[in-house]
């Protein structure tokens, strides 16, 4: 059980898959203006990278590594995100309009982030087995979204802020990225 | 050989997933918007914020 804690806490706060591994920068930086934005963004990461840190699991142990296609890993897992971000989006507009309106719109940037492909990868690569797949496919999305989070509110507040003019925009973004990484880089002595 | 089989099946099964979620029409209401740029870093873009900033910075 402390095991799996400390695998949580490292996976949302020490190595962060945002200010530490510098993956999913492209959501970080697109979806983070509104606050609201950020956390619908983080949702559906959340969502789509549990859910398809399962699948491609099950499918690594079951099929790839059963009939020795491990060398397949890579190319399988893009496709089976796709479908997957493909199968969601679908379910969702037949059975959820409400959903649909919040959340549809990231599905397809979800689709193309390379932090969904890192964590089915990483979770055969540190050869966990279900219990700790499932609690770093759940921690990494958490972390994601809280750094999101905290990002969108700080750009809210900037772009209220009497910034000079050559930084505005994703200049003081970047700056404020590069801030929060050293603040998280402090997080690495806490387990 | 297997291999491939194996990679046609899942595209096949990508191909088959788009289509349909192509097929699937979007809830009354929830037409996507025409979302406004607020710049991303492709700033080559012709509707980048900064274009119109370096017209000003020129003139």
């Amino acid at each position: 059980m402390a095991e799996l804690f400390t695998l949580f806490i490292t996976a949302v706060l020490i190595n962060n898959i945002v200010l530490t591994r510098f993956l999913g920068l492209c959501p970080f930086m697109g979806v983070s203006r509104k606050t609201s934005s950020a956390l619908g963004m983080g949702g559906a990461v959340t969502f789509v990278i549990f859910g398809a840190s399962m699948f491609t699991y099950a499918l690594y142990h079951l099929v790839l590594n059963k009939y020795g296609l491990q060398y397949m890993d890579l190319i399988t897992f893009i496709l089976v995100i796709a479908s997957f971000v493909q199968f969601t989006e679908m379910i969702i507009k037949k059975y959820s309009p409400a959903l649909y309106k919040s959340l549809g719109v990231f599905l397809p940037l979800i689709t193309t982030n390379c932090a969904v492909l890192y964590v089915a990868l990483d979770n055969i690569k540190q050869g966990f087995d279900l219990i700790e797949t499932i609690v770093y496919s759940l921690a990494v999305p958490i972390g994601f979204t809280l750094v999101l989070y905290l990002f969108s509110a700080i750009r809210e507040r900037l772009d209220l802020s009497d910034v000079p003019a050559p930084f505005k925009g994703n200049a003081i973004a970047m700056v404020v990225a590069a801030i929060m990484a050293l603040a998280f880089g402090g997080l690495a002595g806490l387990v | 050989m297997p291999g491939l089989l194996f990679l046609a099946a899942m595209g096949g099964l990508y191909a088959a997933l788009y289509y349909f979620n192509h097929k699937t029409p979007i809830p009354a209401g929830c037409e996507v918007e025409e979302v406004s740029c607020h710049g991303c870093s492709i700033s080559s873009c012709g509707k980048h914020p900064s274009q119109n900033y370096t017209l000003e910075v020129k003139q």
